[in-house]
């Protein structure tokens, strides 16, 4: 931990804020919502590569669908097989 | 649901997303604000949707990303109203059956009255008309208080009475006291002072008098208003003199035994119609107060004619000012016939009948029955007397007798 998470945590501050940490809300399934976000890198069926402020992500699964795609959010429909952290 | 609804209404378009690096664009989309739904790989090219204003922004994007867009689908107002732009006069029509609809809620349409038994539909309707509350009048003008208050004082019978404007329909609910009339005489009784004088001459049977002094006893004969009962009550002083008067309503139960002569005579021949089985229909209708007629001619010497109207109305109780009426012609022959005997006595009979069930419709008790029916060769005749036992105390105001002065008493002691 660098003194920027310390601080943080010590303030009880948000970190999807403060430390730019995606939050990826995944409900049951079918169901996931990516916030705090930068880019989409690669976008096919079974694979969508986001990038975040300090990683990147894949979710791998069949029949991915982005349901909306805005600046704050998105929302990703279709069977979630695995999330990856890189 | 909302947003949907707010997608539709501004319009929105499904491009298909083909070119070098779809994920650029749609990085780039997100940079500029760009909101991008349903968004699906379909392997070799992308689908998504976009508002209608954001599409027109896209150019310079397409340019960097060098993406090729192909729109697919269009949705939204927009494009329906573009598409019917030729139809002009059905929105027209459209608009204007809402104001059509509009314009008529703001009328009555429908009075329904109920819970009414003594006090007819029609009768209060009437009396609804003549205070100006009428089918077809504006639903603004409906006062519904001032319309219980209006019954509740027309009518001392009604004890309570609701009115209440539900869409286009003017609901008045009722109550009626079932006992109110009785109630009502006797409060009129007490008013002034009143005599019981004879309505038929008779020989009293019982009298019970609850107010008042009677004049006569049991066994009495008496003439049609004899007086029966005083309402005047005189008051003596100690040397017997008539000091003053009281006056009340006299209330008695006198019966008495009268006699009703009867007497019937009708001719054995009469005319008998026989209708001949040859009919005709004639249609005709009514407007206002005038008579638009598709009579035909009945071309029968002798006929009765039936009538028979439908007037048309909209709702429960709004009549139209049109009537439709069918009229059936009957033709018929006249013979003269004559009742045979058996047939006269059968009549008589039934006149009789009649007249006693008159009789006894109004408390008359017959105790005794001398008629006789007698057939002669031209005529029948029924003549006789009855006997009855009946109430024959009826209410006259009580004359007002001056008061006896009592100075010039003192003065003679």
């Amino acid at each position: 931990m660098n003194w920027k998470e310390e601080m943080t945590d010590a303030l009880n501050l948000p970190k999807d804020l403060m430390l730019g940490a995606a939050i990826v809300t995944i409900t049951g399934k079918h169901e996931a919502y990516v916030e705090n976000y930068m880019s989409l890198v690669e976008y096919t069926e079974e694979l969508i590569r986001i990038q975040a402020k300090t990683c990147k992500m894949e979710i791998h699964g069949i029949h991915l669908y982005i349901s909306y795609y805005t600046n704050d959010e998105m929302k990703i429909t279709g069977e979630i097989q695995e999330v990856k952290y890189c | 649901m909302l947003i949907s609804f707010f997608r539709y209404l501004y319009g929105y378009v499904r491009v298909r997303l083909t070119g070098y690096s779809p994920e650029r664009f749609l990085n780039l989309c997100k940079a500029h604000h760009i909101e991008i739904w349903d968004l699906e790989n379909n392997g070799g090219y992308y689908e998504m949707n976009l508002s209608i204003r954001d599409f027109r922004r896209l150019k310079p994007l397409r340019k960097k990303a060098k993406a090729h867009l192909l729109v697919t689908e269009r949705h939204g107002l927009p494009f329906f109203l573009h598409r019917y732009r030729n139809r002009k006069m059905f929105v027209v029509g459209i608009l204007l059956c809402i104001t059509f609809l509009y314009v008529m809620s703001l009328y009555i349409w429908n009075i329904h009255i109920e819970g009414n038994y003594s006090r007819t539909t029609n009768v209060i309707l009437d009396y609804l008309e003549s205070e100006h509350i009428v089918h077809g009048m504006r639903k603004s003008q409906v006062d519904c208080k001032e319309i219980q208050s209006m019954i509740r004082i027309q009518f001392p019978d009604i004890i309570w009475v609701s009115a209440e404007i539900r869409g286009t329909r003017l609901l008045i609910r009722i109550r009626e006291n079932m006992d109110s009339m009785p109630a009502q005489e006797e409060t009129d009784q007490e008013e002034s002072p009143k005599d019981v004088v004879a309505a038929r001459e008779g020989i009293i049977t019982s009298i019970l008098v609850r107010q008042g002094v009677a004049q006569v006893q049991v066994g009495d004969e008496v003439e049609e208003g004899q007086l029966l009962v005083l309402g005047r009550i005189d008051i003596q002083n100690d040397s017997g003199e008539v000091a003053g008067h009281q006056y009340t309503a006299a209330d008695a139960d006198v019966y008495a035994r009268t006699t009703y002569t009867y007497y019937d005579e009708f001719v054995l021949s009469h005319e008998v119609r026989h209708p001949t089985g040859r009919k005709r229909h004639g249609v005709y209708a009514k407007v206002g107060g005038k008579t638009i007629s598709l009579k035909l001619k009945p071309g029968f010497d002798q006929f009765s004619a039936l009538n028979t109207e439908y007037p048309l109305k909209l709702t429960e109780n709004f009549y139209l000012p049109l009537t439709f009426g069918t009229t059936l012609y009957e033709e018929y022959e006249i013979y003269t016939e004559s009742y045979s005997e058996e047939e006269a006595r059968a009549l008589a009979e039934a006149n009789l009948n009649e007249f006693l069930e008159n009789l006894i419709e109004k408390g008359v008790q017959i105790i005794e029955n001398n008629v006789k029916i007698e057939v002669g060769t031209n005529t029948c005749v029924a003549v006789g007397t009855l006997t009855a036992v009946e109430e024959i105390g009826s209410h006259r105001l009580t004359e007002i007798l001056e008061e006896p002065s009592e100075a010039p008493v003192d003065e003679e002691k």
